[in-house]
Protein backbone atom coordinates (compact mmCIF):
# COMPACT_ATOMS: atom_id res chain seq x y z
CA UNK A 1 0.00 0.00 0.00
CA UNK A 2 2.82 2.59 0.33
CA UNK A 3 4.73 1.36 -2.45
CA UNK A 4 1.46 2.50 -4.44
CA UNK A 5 1.53 5.65 -2.79
CA UNK A 6 4.84 6.55 -3.26
CA UNK A 7 4.51 5.49 -7.08
CA UNK A 8 1.15 7.79 -7.90
CA UNK A 9 2.16 10.72 -5.45
CA UNK A 10 1.70 12.78 -8.77
CA UNK A 11 -1.39 11.27 -9.64
CA UNK A 12 -2.97 11.95 -6.19
CA UNK A 13 -2.08 15.33 -5.98
CA UNK A 14 -3.99 15.52 -9.31
CA UNK A 15 -6.77 13.94 -7.62
CA UNK A 16 -7.13 15.81 -4.77
CA UNK A 17 -6.89 19.04 -7.05
CA UNK A 18 -9.71 17.89 -9.16
CA UNK A 19 -11.69 17.15 -6.61
CA UNK A 20 -11.17 19.77 -4.32
CA UNK A 21 -12.55 22.01 -7.48
CA UNK A 22 -15.20 19.72 -7.91
CA UNK A 23 -16.50 20.34 -4.42
CA UNK A 24 -15.46 23.80 -4.48
CA UNK A 25 -18.18 24.77 -7.27
CA UNK A 26 -20.72 22.23 -5.41
CA UNK A 27 -21.01 25.18 -2.56
CA UNK A 28 -23.30 27.49 -4.53
CA UNK A 29 -25.31 24.80 -4.94
CA UNK A 30 -25.50 24.04 -1.38
CA UNK A 31 -25.79 27.23 -0.56
CA UNK A 32 -28.90 27.70 -2.57
CA UNK A 33 -30.36 24.40 -0.95
CA UNK A 34 -29.92 25.20 2.43
CA UNK A 35 -31.10 28.94 1.46
CA UNK A 36 -34.47 26.88 0.39
CA UNK A 37 -37.90 28.03 2.73
CA UNK A 38 -41.05 28.21 2.07
CA UNK A 39 -42.79 28.02 -2.04
CA UNK A 40 -40.85 27.50 -5.29
CA UNK A 41 -40.47 29.61 -7.51
CA UNK A 42 -39.71 29.14 -11.19
CA UNK A 43 -38.08 31.37 -13.79
CA UNK A 44 -37.89 31.00 -17.17
CA UNK A 45 -35.72 32.05 -19.28
CA UNK A 46 -35.17 32.59 -23.20
CA UNK A 47 -31.13 33.40 -23.63
CA UNK A 48 -30.82 35.58 -20.92
CA UNK A 49 -34.21 37.28 -21.01
CA UNK A 50 -36.69 36.51 -18.50
CA UNK A 51 -40.15 35.55 -20.12
CA UNK A 52 -41.96 34.80 -16.99
CA UNK A 53 -41.63 33.86 -13.32
CA UNK A 54 -44.30 31.65 -11.39
CA UNK A 55 -44.86 30.93 -7.68
CA UNK A 56 -45.07 27.31 -8.10
CA UNK A 57 -46.78 27.23 -4.35
CA UNK A 58 -50.13 28.47 -5.86
CA UNK A 59 -50.59 26.33 -8.29
CA UNK A 60 -53.06 23.86 -6.85
CA UNK A 61 -54.11 22.51 -10.18
CA UNK A 62 -52.06 21.07 -12.68
CA UNK A 63 -51.85 23.12 -16.45
CA UNK A 64 -50.18 23.52 -19.16
CA UNK A 65 -49.02 26.14 -21.11
CA UNK A 66 -47.03 27.25 -24.20
CA UNK A 67 -43.88 29.48 -24.74
CA UNK A 68 -41.89 30.65 -27.53
CA UNK A 69 -38.14 29.23 -27.84
CA UNK A 70 -35.82 30.54 -30.30
CA UNK A 71 -36.59 27.53 -32.25
CA UNK A 72 -40.54 26.38 -31.92
CA UNK A 73 -42.70 26.37 -29.33
CA UNK A 74 -42.01 24.54 -25.89
CA UNK A 75 -44.85 22.88 -24.07
CA UNK A 76 -44.64 23.96 -20.40
CA UNK A 77 -46.44 22.00 -17.39
CA UNK A 78 -47.18 23.46 -13.53
CA UNK A 79 -48.30 21.99 -10.77
CA UNK A 80 -47.81 22.49 -6.83
CA UNK A 81 -44.08 22.70 -6.67
CA UNK A 82 -43.02 21.24 -9.93
CA UNK A 83 -42.49 22.47 -12.91
CA UNK A 84 -41.54 20.19 -15.79
CA UNK A 85 -41.00 20.38 -19.95
CA UNK A 86 -44.24 18.80 -21.16
CA UNK A 87 -43.26 18.81 -25.29
CA UNK A 88 -40.48 20.45 -26.97
CA UNK A 89 -39.40 19.87 -30.63
CA UNK A 90 -35.70 19.12 -30.07
CA UNK A 91 -34.17 15.91 -30.84
CA UNK A 92 -32.76 14.55 -27.99
CA UNK A 93 -35.33 15.52 -25.76
CA UNK A 94 -33.18 16.03 -22.24
CA UNK A 95 -35.77 18.28 -21.24
CA UNK A 96 -38.65 16.31 -21.10
CA UNK A 97 -36.86 13.53 -20.10
CA UNK A 98 -36.10 15.45 -16.44
CA UNK A 99 -39.55 15.30 -15.86
CA UNK A 100 -41.14 17.10 -12.96
CA UNK A 101 -38.61 18.61 -11.00
CA UNK A 102 -39.35 20.08 -7.57
CA UNK A 103 -35.89 20.94 -6.06
CA UNK A 104 -34.33 24.42 -6.43
CA UNK A 105 -30.60 23.85 -7.68
CA UNK A 106 -30.21 22.02 -10.80
CA UNK A 107 -31.98 23.58 -13.75
CA UNK A 108 -33.96 22.69 -16.41
CA UNK A 109 -32.17 23.70 -19.70
CA UNK A 110 -32.73 23.38 -23.62
CA UNK A 111 -30.22 23.98 -25.55
CA UNK A 112 -32.26 23.80 -28.53
CA UNK A 113 -34.93 26.60 -27.59
CA UNK A 114 -32.52 28.19 -25.72
CA UNK A 115 -34.68 27.86 -22.64
CA UNK A 116 -33.61 27.42 -19.40
CA UNK A 117 -35.97 26.89 -16.17
CA UNK A 118 -34.42 27.88 -12.61
CA UNK A 119 -36.24 27.02 -9.64
CA UNK A 120 -35.86 28.92 -6.56
CA UNK A 121 -36.67 28.44 -2.76
CA UNK A 122 -38.85 31.36 -2.10
CA UNK A 123 -38.75 33.25 1.04
CA UNK A 124 -37.09 36.26 1.93
CA UNK A 125 -34.00 35.66 -0.03
CA UNK A 126 -34.90 34.19 -3.42
CA UNK A 127 -31.36 33.88 -5.19
CA UNK A 128 -31.28 35.14 -8.28
CA UNK A 129 -29.82 33.27 -11.46
CA UNK A 130 -29.03 33.94 -14.77
CA UNK B 1 -29.27 0.67 -39.16
CA UNK B 2 -25.50 -0.25 -38.12
CA UNK B 3 -23.07 2.19 -39.35
CA UNK B 4 -20.55 1.34 -37.62
CA UNK B 5 -18.33 -1.14 -39.69
CA UNK B 6 -19.46 0.13 -43.03
CA UNK B 7 -18.19 3.98 -42.33
CA UNK B 8 -15.11 2.94 -40.40
CA UNK B 9 -13.10 1.14 -42.93
CA UNK B 10 -13.52 3.95 -45.42
CA UNK B 11 -12.86 7.00 -43.09
CA UNK B 12 -9.67 5.02 -41.71
CA UNK B 13 -8.67 4.82 -45.31
CA UNK B 14 -9.03 8.40 -45.61
CA UNK B 15 -7.25 9.24 -43.35
CA UNK B 16 -4.58 7.44 -44.06
CA UNK B 17 -4.05 8.38 -47.26
CA UNK B 18 -5.10 12.28 -46.81
CA UNK B 19 -3.35 13.18 -43.49
CA UNK B 20 -0.98 10.46 -42.24
CA UNK B 21 0.18 9.42 -45.87
CA UNK B 22 1.64 13.53 -46.82
CA UNK B 23 3.41 13.52 -43.14
CA UNK B 24 4.70 10.48 -44.06
CA UNK B 25 6.66 12.09 -46.86
CA UNK B 26 7.89 15.80 -44.76
CA UNK B 27 8.63 13.85 -41.63
CA UNK B 28 10.39 10.62 -42.68
CA UNK B 29 7.37 8.54 -40.41
CA UNK B 30 7.79 4.85 -40.96
CA UNK B 31 4.95 2.53 -42.44
CA UNK B 32 4.79 0.96 -39.03
CA UNK B 33 3.65 4.68 -37.67
CA UNK B 34 1.48 5.50 -40.45
CA UNK B 35 -0.38 1.83 -39.85
CA UNK B 36 -0.97 2.70 -36.21
CA UNK B 37 -1.78 6.15 -36.49
CA UNK B 38 -4.69 4.62 -38.37
CA UNK B 39 -5.37 2.55 -36.14
CA UNK B 40 -5.99 4.33 -33.19
CA UNK B 41 -7.90 6.91 -35.36
CA UNK B 42 -10.10 4.44 -36.19
CA UNK B 43 -10.45 3.19 -33.01
CA UNK B 44 -11.35 6.67 -31.16
CA UNK B 45 -13.56 7.22 -34.05
CA UNK B 46 -15.21 3.37 -33.33
CA UNK B 47 -15.49 4.52 -29.83
CA UNK B 48 -16.86 7.91 -30.03
CA UNK B 49 -19.54 6.07 -31.95
CA UNK B 50 -20.11 3.43 -29.93
CA UNK B 51 -20.46 6.12 -26.94
CA UNK B 52 -22.99 8.70 -29.11
CA UNK B 53 -25.35 4.91 -29.81
CA UNK B 54 -25.35 4.86 -25.37
CA UNK B 55 -28.42 6.37 -23.19
CA UNK B 56 -26.28 9.25 -21.00
CA UNK B 57 -26.53 8.29 -17.43
CA UNK B 58 -27.69 10.26 -14.37
CA UNK B 59 -27.12 13.74 -16.22
CA UNK B 60 -27.88 14.89 -19.66
CA UNK B 61 -24.75 14.77 -21.96
CA UNK B 62 -22.92 12.53 -19.49
CA UNK B 63 -20.30 10.20 -20.93
CA UNK B 64 -17.93 8.16 -20.03
CA UNK B 65 -15.19 9.69 -22.32
CA UNK B 66 -14.32 5.91 -24.50
CA UNK B 67 -12.17 7.77 -27.15
CA UNK B 68 -10.04 8.90 -24.63
CA UNK B 69 -8.62 5.66 -24.36
CA UNK B 70 -7.21 5.70 -27.43
CA UNK B 71 -5.94 9.34 -27.20
CA UNK B 72 -4.27 8.90 -24.02
CA UNK B 73 -2.56 5.91 -25.87
CA UNK B 74 -1.32 7.63 -29.10
CA UNK B 75 -0.44 10.74 -26.58
CA UNK B 76 2.02 8.50 -24.75
CA UNK B 77 3.08 6.23 -27.44
CA UNK B 78 4.01 8.67 -29.96
CA UNK B 79 3.41 12.00 -28.61
CA UNK B 80 1.90 15.25 -28.93
CA UNK B 81 1.58 16.33 -32.51
CA UNK B 82 0.00 13.11 -33.62
CA UNK B 83 -2.50 12.75 -30.62
CA UNK B 84 -3.96 16.31 -31.38
CA UNK B 85 -4.13 15.38 -35.29
CA UNK B 86 -5.88 12.49 -34.33
CA UNK B 87 -8.17 13.45 -31.80
CA UNK B 88 -9.22 16.55 -33.96
CA UNK B 89 -10.02 14.24 -37.18
CA UNK B 90 -11.72 12.14 -34.54
CA UNK B 91 -14.64 15.12 -33.81
CA UNK B 92 -14.34 16.66 -37.20
CA UNK B 93 -15.59 12.87 -38.46
CA UNK B 94 -17.77 11.77 -35.22
CA UNK B 95 -19.43 15.41 -35.37
CA UNK B 96 -20.05 14.99 -39.33
CA UNK B 97 -21.64 11.44 -38.36
CA UNK B 98 -23.68 12.57 -35.92
CA UNK B 99 -24.89 15.28 -37.24
CA UNK B 100 -23.67 17.53 -34.90
CA UNK B 101 -20.81 19.56 -37.03
CA UNK B 102 -21.09 23.13 -36.21
CA UNK B 103 -24.06 23.04 -33.97
CA UNK B 104 -24.13 23.55 -30.30
CA UNK B 105 -23.17 19.48 -29.55
CA UNK B 106 -19.90 19.99 -32.15
CA UNK B 107 -18.70 22.87 -30.85
CA UNK B 108 -18.44 21.24 -27.48
CA UNK B 109 -16.96 17.90 -28.36
CA UNK B 110 -14.13 20.11 -30.47
CA UNK B 111 -13.48 22.55 -27.67
CA UNK B 112 -13.62 19.41 -24.95
CA UNK B 113 -11.16 17.28 -26.90
CA UNK B 114 -9.13 20.45 -27.70
CA UNK B 115 -8.71 21.43 -23.86
CA UNK B 116 -8.55 17.78 -22.95
CA UNK B 117 -5.54 16.87 -25.12
CA UNK B 118 -3.59 20.11 -24.51
CA UNK B 119 -3.94 19.83 -20.42
CA UNK B 120 -2.80 16.45 -20.81
CA UNK B 121 0.58 17.20 -22.93
CA UNK B 122 1.08 19.93 -21.00
CA UNK B 123 0.81 18.27 -17.76
CA UNK B 124 2.77 14.93 -19.17
CA UNK B 125 5.26 17.64 -19.31
CA UNK B 126 5.21 19.33 -16.42
CA UNK B 127 4.58 16.60 -13.91
CA UNK B 128 7.00 14.01 -14.52
CA UNK B 129 5.62 11.27 -11.66
CA UNK B 130 2.07 11.32 -12.78
CA UNK B 131 1.22 7.88 -14.91
CA UNK B 132 -1.41 7.58 -17.46
CA UNK B 133 -4.11 7.68 -14.69
CA UNK B 134 -3.21 11.14 -13.83
CA UNK B 135 -2.98 12.56 -16.80
CA UNK B 136 -6.45 11.03 -18.10
CA UNK B 137 -7.66 12.41 -14.81
CA UNK B 138 -6.97 15.93 -15.77
CA UNK B 139 -7.70 15.30 -19.21
CA UNK B 140 -11.21 14.20 -18.08
CA UNK B 141 -11.83 17.22 -16.11
CA UNK B 142 -10.97 19.46 -18.38
CA UNK B 143 -12.99 17.90 -21.13
CA UNK B 144 -16.19 18.86 -18.93
CA UNK B 145 -14.86 22.19 -18.03
CA UNK B 146 -14.57 23.47 -21.71
CA UNK B 147 -17.74 22.08 -22.79
CA UNK B 148 -19.39 23.61 -19.70
CA UNK B 149 -17.56 26.91 -21.47
CA UNK B 150 -18.97 26.46 -24.62
CA UNK B 151 -22.92 25.61 -23.28
CA UNK B 152 -22.47 28.81 -21.08
CA UNK B 153 -21.75 30.93 -24.11
CA UNK B 154 -24.03 29.86 -26.27
CA UNK B 155 -26.96 29.65 -23.89
CA UNK B 156 -25.62 32.37 -22.51
CA UNK B 157 -27.34 31.58 -18.65
CA UNK B 158 -25.38 30.88 -16.33
CA UNK B 159 -28.13 28.29 -14.29
CA UNK B 160 -25.61 25.72 -16.47
CA UNK B 161 -22.95 26.79 -14.28
CA UNK B 162 -24.70 24.06 -11.93
CA UNK B 163 -24.35 21.60 -13.95
CA UNK B 164 -20.38 21.79 -13.15
CA UNK B 165 -19.80 20.49 -9.87
CA UNK B 166 -21.65 17.09 -10.87
CA UNK B 167 -20.50 16.92 -14.05
CA UNK B 168 -16.82 17.56 -12.86
CA UNK B 169 -17.17 14.88 -9.98
CA UNK B 170 -18.37 12.18 -12.54
CA UNK B 171 -15.44 13.31 -14.58
CA UNK B 172 -12.55 11.89 -11.86
CA UNK B 173 -14.80 8.70 -11.87
CA UNK B 174 -14.28 8.31 -15.47
CA UNK B 175 -11.38 9.75 -15.86
CA UNK B 176 -9.95 7.15 -13.42
CA UNK B 177 -11.70 4.43 -14.69
CA UNK B 178 -9.68 5.29 -18.82
CA UNK B 179 -6.59 6.07 -16.76
CA UNK B 180 -6.51 3.13 -14.98
CA UNK B 181 -7.48 0.76 -18.33
CA UNK B 182 -4.93 3.15 -20.37
CA UNK B 183 -2.51 2.24 -17.75
CA UNK B 184 -2.30 -1.28 -18.01
CA UNK B 185 -2.41 -2.00 -21.27
CA UNK B 186 0.34 0.70 -22.10
CA UNK B 187 2.21 -2.12 -19.49
CA UNK B 188 1.08 -4.55 -21.46
CA UNK B 189 2.37 -3.35 -24.78
CA UNK B 190 6.05 -2.56 -22.73
CA UNK B 191 6.25 -5.68 -22.23
CA UNK B 192 5.84 -6.85 -25.86
CA UNK B 193 8.45 -4.98 -26.68
CA UNK B 194 11.84 -6.87 -27.70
Amino acid sequence: MGAFFRKHRTDIFIFIGVLSVALLALIPFLVMKANRSGGLIASIYRQSELLMRIDLSQENEERTFEIEGTKSMMTIAVKKNAVKVAHSDCPTQYCVHMDYVTEPGLPIVCAYNGISIILEGGGDSPIYVG
Amino acid sequence: MNPIGGILIPVSLLFTIFIVGPMSKTQGISGRKIARFGMFAAMAIALGIVESLLPDFLLPGMKVGFPNLAIVLILYIDGFIPAIIISLVRVLLVTLLRGSFLSMGGWMSFAGALASILIMALAKRLFRGASPIGISLLGSGFHVAAQIGVALIYLQTSAILYYLPFMLLMSIGSGLAIGLLDDRILRIIARKKP
